[in-house]
């Protein structure tokens, strides 16, 4: 007897529709998987054989072959339990064939017969849509997950045996209530930082404009506090962002049970010491890494110089492209990943240069060590830059001055409708050659520019990220025109060096 | 072996400290006996001498510059690279910090060049910081100066001052060290060295001298002769880089605001006529007496109130800076950037601080010597000094 019905195999980000195909024939008794499965796909037989056994069910002591089309595609994870089980209760003839037709199923068998959540289940439910799937049937724990995708059939199993009634027709599985209306979380309230004025007033420019930030200053001042301020600053996130956002985590396997859709910006704050898949994804089987987990959201890298020169490369294409591309011997997969960066770093490395407190220790060359690792491809991308300070005593206990969020939030995103209207990107995104359409500025401004050019060892580079910068300030003030003040404000937040070479170099 | 092959044997032998050999030689001991198995041949050690223009100076030779001030542990040799150096009657050395602020190297480097341009040699210690700026202002005004290494003649260091020392040796100064060649730049090296410096000058000018400093060990040598050979420029109390500086005041050396102040000591304590007032104007530093912030009047209030929290030199975030000048942060902002495109401060990743201050206008009398009395504050160095163009490169990633 043959038993026919489909699942899904994940591929990066994107599921695809894949067969399963189970026959009870004659032959001495024996369990087959045939189509390219992973290591995972084949312990199937051990975990069926014990789920049926534990469950009530004979097993079929027959010659049992499994296939699972089309054969090239490589399949890997538990996820092919529960269509196969269904497909072998079918096969064994307690159910009618025609059951299954246009039957989609996702799962894992426990040893007791437990149907156990798995990772992407919301890729696998967008690409049994497409299919035009009658049903499908996942685990109880990601049915929340599942019944996100609008106009498509959705029931939650908890056990094997469950399966077994209802495909009996004895009884229903679980069915999805109606959305669950999750209020949106709390966002962390710029009201809360006191003082850091420039720095709060940075993290808005970098929310109006889509620039990346870094943010220097002695340990405890403040950085992370700050960063963790900038999702809540960005737009809310739009359905489809949103969809995509929970996509990524369903398919790193990061949405908990019952979770549903992901409604804030992610934040991401990997520690230094990440690998490079890690970071921008990558392993056998291709999984998203941070910065992928950070699209459409915050990635903060804290103690920036701390991270591997590779790893600072790798972030490269996704900084200038919003995605990145894993390459395997077998697939080539790409991730989304467009992130607002920040980055955070101390002056120096005993962490006090500059600090009131505390005396730096740090050796000449070791600054100039420190310097040269705090240069480089990745803050090319980075157009704002702040100190922070170590708070004193009265500004900590001092009344809270801050804006709200709210408030702040409202005039970034108007700033970013002007952006729109004006060039239909923000100007964080700019190429050099649109900055010269869309960045003019007035005359006095340009002189302001020029004399930063010749007094402060502006660069070229520096030249168009302050034209970038004085651009976001300007539609913040909602002006049209770029005047002397916005390019000024620009300035005070430009690049800076970690120390002043030229005279530490000679005089 | 002839007395001065073993000699130059002894001094080329790498391992024990100069310092330690030369009281042993003092009391007598035949130098021969202190030849150890790895001794070099001296006829190599003259070859590759002769071949960098390296001598060896020994008391007694023609040019010995410590004959009339012996250094403590006494010295017993020195390498030598350019005309021997003219010795403590005609030098000053200037010592500080590799660390010191700009405002004190600018100090540094003005003091440089006013003892140059009133006849004296300038002795330093060669680092970057305040020996590289006093060096540097001796060579601007065209005068001598004498670097004491702590390493090898041979060993490049500090690497980011290679050129300026090959600007030393091209205006006719000299290098000494008392290491044989290649000897590596150790840690215990420098405080011998130090002694050498005080040795070598009439007097110490300590610009900067945190504590616990090479500057401080510098000028306790000179001090061992007499309060009068320490001229020390004071700095506020709270100023880390002159904690050193305002320990020696207390301690007896003598306070000096300015290149005046410094000149008129020498001329009290050295026998060089040359020294005399009437030398060299009177080129007046930044800490020199009637420069407060009001007489800064072609700046806005604001920047007053900036350059007044900066005058110490110190490095300031610009949160203390806002707290310090009490000003709104906008305005600080703005002035920040106004004195900073006049080239009056730098801002760094690590905070702000004062180049230079803007010379006083006094109304009433005219500055004698404007080109003089202005600190070189946008001194372009010349190519050549800023180093090989590995040692100068900028990390300025703007």
């Amino acid at each position: 007897m043959l038993a026919r019905l489909a699942t899904a195999a994940l591929v990066g980000l994107t599921a695809h529709p894949v067969g399963v195909e189970v026959d009870i024939g004659r032959g001495l008794p024996a369990v087959t998987v045939v189509g390219l499965g992973g290591t995972a796909v084949l312990e199937a037989r051990d975990r069926l054989r014990a789920a049926f056994g534990n469950t009530g069910y004979e097993w079929p002591d027959r010659r049992i072959t499994v296939s699972l089309p089309p054969a090239d595609l490589p399949k890997q994870g538990s996820g092919f339990d529960l269509p196969i089980a269904i497909g072998l209760l079918a096969a064994a003839g307690s159910v009618p064939p025609t059951a299954l037709d246009g039957l989609w199923a996702i799962g894992e068998l426990g040893l007791g017969g437990d149907v156990r959540s798995v990772k992407g289940v919301l890729p696998a439910a967008l690409a049994a849509r497409r299919s035009g799937a009658r049903l499908l049937v996942v685990p109880q724990a990601n049915l929340v997950e599942a019944a996100l995708v609008p106009d498509l059939r959705v029931a939650g199993a908890a056990t094997l045996g469950q399966v077994g009634d209802w495909l009996a027709g004895r009884a229903d599985l679980g069915r999805p209530g109606p959305p669950p209306d999750t209020p949106v979380p709390p966002v962390e309230d710029l009201a809360d930082i006191r003082g850091q004025r420039q720095a709060r007033r940075a993290l808005e420019i970098a929310a109006a404009g889509a620039h990346n930030l870094l943010l220097t200053g002695p340990p405890g001042a403040g950085k992370t506090m700050l960063a963790r301020r900038l999702p809540g600053l960005l737009p809310p996130l739009e359905q489809d962002e949103a969809l995509e956002v929970t996509q990524v985590f369903s398919a790193a396997g990061l949405l908990g049970p019952d979770a549903g859709l992901i409604r804030i910006r992610p934040f991401r704050a990997p520690h230094h010491a990440i690998s490079v898949p890690g970071l921008v994804g990558g392993g056998h089987v291709p999984r998203p890494g941070e910065v992928s987990l950070a699209n459409n959201g915050v990635l903060f890298l804290d103690e920036l110089p701390e991270f591997s020169r590779s790893a600072c490369e790798a972030l490269r294409q996704p900084l200038e492209e919003g995605e990145v591309t894993v390459s395997r011997a077998m697939t080539t997969v790409r991730f989304p990943a467009r992130f607002a960066l920040v980055a955070a770093a101390n002056p120096c490395p005993c962490g006090h240069l500059g600090d009131s407190r505390f005396a730096c220790r740090c050796r000449l060359y070791d600054l100039h060590r420190y310097a040269s690792r705090l240069s480089g491809p990745l803050l090319d991308r980075v157009d704002l830059y702040v100190q922070v300070d170590r708070l004193t005593a009265d500004e900590l206990t001092g009344a809270a001055d801050a804006e709200p969020t709210a408030l702040v939030r409202a005039r970034v995103l108007a700033a970013r409708a002007l952006q729109r209207t004006r060039q239909g990107a923000e100007n964080g995104r700019l190429a050099t050659a649109e900055v010269a359409v869309h960045c003019q500025v007035t005359a006095p401004a340009r002189r302001t520019l020029m004399a930063a050019v010749d007094r402060l060892g502006l660069s070229a580079r520096g030249f168009h990220r302050a034209l970038r910068v004085a651009r976001t300030v300007a539609d913040l003030a909602g002006s049209e025109r770029v005047e002397d003040h916005h390019v000024r404000e620009a300035l005070t937040l430009r690049h800076l060096p970690i120390i002043g070479d030229r005279e530490a170099q000679l005089v | 072996m002839g007395e001065r092959e073993v000699l130059l044997s002894l001094a080329a032998t790498p391992g024990p400290m100069p310092a330690a050999l030369a009281p042993r030689l003092g009391e007598g001991r035949d130098p021969a006996s202190l030849l150890r198995a790895h001794s070099p041949d001296p006829g190599s050690v003259a070859a590759r001498l002769g071949e960098l223009g390296v001598r060896l100076l020994a008391p007694g030779d023609e040019g010995w510059p410590l004959e009339a001030t012996p250094p403590d542990p006494p010295c017993a040799w020195l390498f030598v690279d350019g005309p021997a150096p003219p010795g403590a009657a005609a030098s000053v050395a200037v010592v500080g910090g590799r660390r010191a602020s700009p405002l004190r190297r600018a100090a540094a480097r003005s003091i440089g060049a006013g003892l140059a341009r009133a006849g004296w040699c300038v002795v330093s210690g060669g680092a970057v910081g305040v020996d590289a700026a006093a060096h540097a202002g001796a060579l601007d005004a065209g005068g001598r100066t004498v670097v004491v290494l702590g390493c090898g003649l041979d060993v490049p260091y500090p690497r980011a001052n290679t050129g300026l020392f090959a600007r030393v040796r091209a205006a006719g100064g000299t290098l000494v060290s008392e290491h044989p060649l290649a000897t590596r730049p150790r840690a215990a090296n420098f405080l011998p060295r130090n002694r050498l410096i005080a040795a070598l000058a009439a007097a110490v000018v300590v610009v900067e001298a945190a504590e616990d400093s090479g500057s401080l060990s510098t000028a306790r040598a000179a001090g061992s002769r007499g309060a009068g050979h320490v001229l020390v420029l004071p700095g506020a109390p709270w100023d880390p880089g002159a904690a050193g500086c305002n320990q020696l005041i207390r301690d007896g050396a003598t306070l000096v605001r300015n290149l005046t102040d410094i000149l008129e000591e020498l001329a009290a304590t050295a026998s060089l006529a040359a020294a005399g007032p009437d030398a060299g104007p009177g080129a007046g530093l930044t800490t020199g007496p009637g420069i407060g912030p009001r007489a800064w009047s072609g700046l806005d209030p604001p920047a007053r109130a900036v350059l007044t929290a900066l005058i110490d030199g110190q490095l300031l975030t610009p949160g203390r800076l806002a707290a310090a000048t009490d000003l709104p942060s906008p305005t600080l902002d703005a002035a920040l950037l106004d004195l900073e495109l006049s080239g009056l401060i730098r801002r760094t990743a690590a905070g702000i601080q004062a180049i230079t201050l803007p010379s006083p206008r006094v109304a009433t009398a005219p500055s004698p010597a404007p080109a003089v009395t202005s600190l070189p504050a946008r001194t372009v160095p010349d190519p050549e000094a800023r180093g090989p163009p590995g040692a100068g490169r900028s990390r300025r990633g703007a």
